[in-house]
């Protein structure tokens, strides 16, 4: 478990971490120096306070911990949109076929706009919550 | 090739060992060389003790967490105070567990009986190294021996390192009670393990993805955060599907009044087992029983982590259960597929159903049932198919033939593993060992199951458990990729079923 | 009064010798039974006693249970009975490996270990007047052989302790479990040793006479040595007799008969003497130790657990889809 985050790919995502200890060991909390956005991450780096999600956050998550450096394509966001629309309604993700359904992406293609898959990569990215339960 | 490989002789083996059999051998080794004996810094199992889980697993005040303030905040003295005063008044006030510690004569025959101690070939991770940590304690707290000569007997004060051991080896303990079958005394391991994780839970330490599961549980009736919105946009989509499939317009119903049957799934046939909830609805509607039965938003869970955090998270669970089918005034239950919940609901749904007059029995009973009749009409599946028997449902739960049944009239042909029905090897992710942090356990843990089913040539792997179905993807991505699918049985007899 | 009684009570004793005896194998004696009587019954009432678990519950369930359809009282039993009486379960195959010689080990120690208690118990039978006669060739043989058998489950399961030891790379046995062997090899040595030197080497009438004239010509007996000779030809040794004796002097409260039955067993049949003495201290030994092991099963819950049968539940969902209800 690394406690440490990665630097910053690019200036754009430059970030300061906040010494909070009332964090749970594991979990940081950074503020970004772009908009100023203070951000808490769990040991798995899931966004633990998910009402600072947007797009910004969403494009930082995902050069930092899914494909580090890269910025997110046109097929990414369909994805992360559907995702964040979904968990803003239901509160939960979607099941991985209905995500398949609705976006037109087979699991294949979706396993490679986000390597670590579809629960722990891109929900990830669409600001919800680790997955509980039986999974 | 495989044949040449070998455990060295520096390290405990079996005689037919599994370990060597996965390709990714070396890898084992290579981990064994590395991190062994200390265990506890490669598998560090997480901690939440999150203030999340304390304020919202618990809604009775005062009933559940006896320290109010979280474990990092409590001092490693007061921990201990803590630890001691509990464990004190548990062994007064628990028979087996009393049973359990006493009686143990360390022959050590269950040492290799532990898919944990195969894994990871780490004493403390076998069953009676695992309950000697207490055994320790419990001599020297207990016995008068132990304080005179604890050097010789193997009592020990609590310390914080030994704390922090009970703590590691404890939260892998996968409670599927092989052991308890194999001992010739019947120690149940899994009572002692209940008992010492019910302690952490008590000062707020509770491994972190169970932790959340059963925040989820205590807070919505199911281990995924679902309410009732999020279920029908999957029941609609599933809907379709089936209809897609069979051209039939069956409707999934969610909280119906007045249904006589309620029917349990699994959170996860909503999430990753959806062919599972196509078997259930499927089946329901061949039986004819389509405006008899009815899902519950409010209860939409079989499963319950309780069983792996407290007595009071589980009877709770239970007794909404309970209630829910006195409030829909059903008259019987269905219980869908799940190992450890039908563990927690044989044991105790039920007997609470009784006292209201409710009945309840699982689906593969009732498929067993309609097979026997004739009520289904199924199809042979062109499979060759291996069953895993869920440590729960064989060794706990009354649960051994039907799904040998269902099996065999639904596939092709039915290929029984090396260790089967009692002998049940566990998944290796029992009690919730699911996070990610410790897939490097799992992985291995789950391995000699997977091996023995892969053993059988079988091409697919049943079981009805919603952990296996997590689990077993896991472990056969990593060793085998690509050479074995995991279905449950619903789905099978989802997919024989021609309606 | 037997002839026998009557010429023991008038031996004479050496006083420190008598003080000895008294406090070695008359008290002790009885202190041992009363703590092994007294110990097991405090152990087991303990656990009786003890509460479930929480809430008259087992951590939230109402049971545990190991095995499928056990729905009466008496499956359970059955299984408890069947765990007891054949270790069976160490007979199941875990990856290729059938644990036999561990399960023969065990088979070997604890029934012989049962048969050499049937045998003494016909020494306490000899006490109360109810000795069960059996041809002495026969009684002899079969002792050695269950002791021999019995000691050589013994020395087999004390290496397995340690095979089992070393071949995981862990230390599990603690001093309490070699104390526990060390106990079991000398009472089992001492008393197999006692037994092979105490019986003339054939039942034969020369035989017999020339050992009792050889053993016990000299020392307190020589008096009756004829006499002897025909209770070796009914009991098969004159030290069978002697403990009989002892314990006839402690069951009735004769503790003068009981001291100097046990004089003579002193004088001509040391071994037996250290046997004795061990055998007590176990006694004392087993309620407070592993020992207590054998009285364990029946109280294990998960052993005697059992389900509400599945045929009723099953019944309403049969009335459901026939439209029944």
């Amino acid at each position: 478990m690394s406690q440490q985050l990665p630097p910053p790919p690019s200036p754009e995502f430059e970030y300061e971490v906040i010494q909070d200890p009332s964090l749970p060991p594991g979990w940081v909390k950074i503020r970004l120096k772009k908009t100023g956005k203070e951000l808490i991450f769990d040991e798995d780096r899931f966004l633990q306070n998910p009402e600072a999600w947007d797009e910004f956050v969403a494009e930082f998550i995902f050069t930092m911990f899914e494909k580090y450096g890269e910025r997110m394509t046109e097929d990414h966001w369909k994805v992360v949109r559907y995702l964040h629309d979904y968990y803003v309604n239901y509160g939960v993700c979607p099941p991985i076929r209905m995500l398949v359904r609705e976006t037109g992406f087979d699991l294949k293609k979706i396993h490679e706009l986000f390597p670590n898959g579809p629960a722990k990569g891109a929900c990830k990215v669409a600001g919800a919550p680790k997955p509980t339960g039986c999974v | 090739m495989t044949a040449e490989k070998k455990i060295p002789p520096h390290i405990p083996s079996l005689k037919r060992d599994p370990i060597p059999e996965s390709p990714k051998f070396e890898e084992w080794l290579k981990w064994y060389a590395e991190k062994f004996p200390e265990s506890s810094k490669w598998i560090n199992a997480r901690k939440l003790m999150v203030e999340k889980f304390l304020r919202e697993a618990e809604f009775e005040p005062g009933k559940f967490v006896k320290t109010r303030d979280f474990w990092w905040k409590l001092s490693p003295e007061e921990r201990i105070r803590f630890f001691v005063e509990r464990f004190r008044e548990v062994i007064r006030e628990n028979r087996a567990l009393r049973l359990y510690l006493e009686n143990c004569t360390h022959c050590g025959y269950c040492i290799d009986k532990c898919q944990m101690w195969i894994a990871t070939r780490d004493y403390h991770n076998s069953p009676v190294g695992r309950v000697d940590l207490v055994r320790a304690i419990f001599k020297y707290y207990d016995k008068l021996t132990g304080k005179l000569f604890s050097k010789l007997v193997d009592a020990k004060e609590l310390t914080e390192q030994l704390m922090e051991e009970l703590w590691i080896y404890f939260h892998q303990c996968t409670e599927c009670r092989r052991c308890a079958y194999f001992c010739p005394f019947g120690i149940d391991t899994a009572e002692v393990t209940r008992a010492v994780r019910q302690i952490f839970a008590e000062m707020g330490m509770v491994y972190e993805f169970v932790g959340n599961t059963v925040r989820s549980l205590m807070k919505t009736g199911n281990h995924m955060f679902l309410n009732a919105k999020a279920i029908k946009a999957v029941f609609d989509m599933v809907q379709e599907e089936i209809k897609e499939e069979t051209g039939k317009d069956i409707e999934i119903p969610l909280d119906k009044p007045k249904a006589k049957i309620l029917f349990l799934p699994s959170s996860t046939d909503v999430f990753t087992n959806l062919d599972t909830l196509k078997g259930f609805v499927k089946t329901m509607y061949a039986l004819g029983l389509q405006d008899k039965y009815t899902f519950s938003s409010e209860v939409f869970e079989v499963g319950n982590f309780g069983l792996f955090v407290s007595d009071y998270h589980l009877t709770r669970q239970g007794k909404r259960i309970a209630e829910v089918a006195t409030r829909l005034g059903a008259e019987l239950v269905i219980f869908g597929e799940c190992g450890h919940g039908w563990r927690a609901f044989k044991n105790y749904v039920i007997p609470e159903l009784e006292k209201r007059g409710i009945k309840a029995i699982h689906f593969m009973q009732l498929v067993v049932w309609a097979i026997k009749k004739r009520k289904l009409k199924l199809r042979k599946l062109d499979y060759v198919v291996t069953y895993h028997d869920p440590c729960n449902l064989s060794r706990a739960g009354d649960l051994i033939e039907e799904p040998r049944i269902i099996l065999r009239t639904v596939c092709k042909e039915f290929r029984e593993r090396e260790h089967n029905k009692h002998r049940t090897l566990c998944c290796g992710a029992g009690t919730g060992l699911l996070g990610d942090d410790v897939i490097p356990l799992r992985v291995w843990a789950g391995w000699p199951s997977v091996y023995d089913a892969w053993k059988t040539g079988a091409q697919i792997l049943a079981t009805p458990c919603s952990i296996d179905k997590a689990q077993f993807p896991v472990v056969i991505n990593y060793h085998i990729p690509g050479q074995m699918t995991v279905k449950g049985l619903a789905d099978l007899v989802g997919y024989a079923l021609e309606l | 009064m037997t002839p026998l009684e009557k010429f023991l009570l008038g031996i004479t004793v050496p006083s420190g010798a008598y003080v000895c005896i008294v406090l070695g194998y008359v008290a002790l004696a009885y202190i041992a039974v009363i703590v092994f009587v007294v110990g097991v019954l405090y152990r087991v009432i303990r656990w009786a006693v003890t509460p479930k678990g929480p809430g008259g519950l087992y951590w939230g369930l109402y049971r545990l249970t190991l095995y499928p359809n056990v729905h009466s009282f008496w499956k359970a039993a059955g299984w408890i009975f069947v765990r007891m009486f054949t270790f069976y379960t160490l007979l199941k195959e875990n990856f290729g490996y059938v644990s036999g010689g561990f399960w023969f080990g065990l088979i070997l120690f604890h029934y012989s270990i049962w048969a050499t208690l049937l045998f003494h118990g016909n020494i306490i039978a000899y006490a109360l007047n109810m000795y069960f006669h059996v041809p002495l060739a026969v009684k002899y043989w079969l002792g050695i052989v269950a002791g021999v058998l019995a000691y050589a489950g013994l020395i087999y399961l004390a290496i397995r302790r340690a095979y089992v030891q070393a071949r995981t790379k862990v230390k599990i046995n603690y001093f309490d479990d070699w104390l526990l062997v060390l106990q079991l090899l000398i009472i089992m040595g001492f008393g197999l040793a006692a037994k092979c030197t105490a019986y003339p080497s054939s039942f034969t009438e020369e035989a017999i006479r020339s050992y009792v004239h050889s053993t016990y010509s000299s020392g307190p007996l020589a008096p009756i040595k004829g006499e002897l000779v025909h209770l070796v030809k009914e009991y098969g040794s004159v030290m069978f007799i002697l403990i009989g004796e002892w314990f006839k002097g402690l069951l009735t409260g004769n503790i003068n008969l009981a001291v100097k039955a046990m004089y003579c067993v002193a004088v001509y049949h040391p071994l037996e003497l250290v046997h004795v003495f061990f055998a007590e201290w176990f006694l004392i030994y087993i309620p407070w130790s592993k020992m207590i092991h054998m009285f364990m099963m029946p109280f294990n819950p998960a052993l005697y657990g059992k389900f509400e049968p599945k045929e009723p539940a099953l019944q309403v969902a049969i009335d459901i889809v026939e439209g029944r209800r």
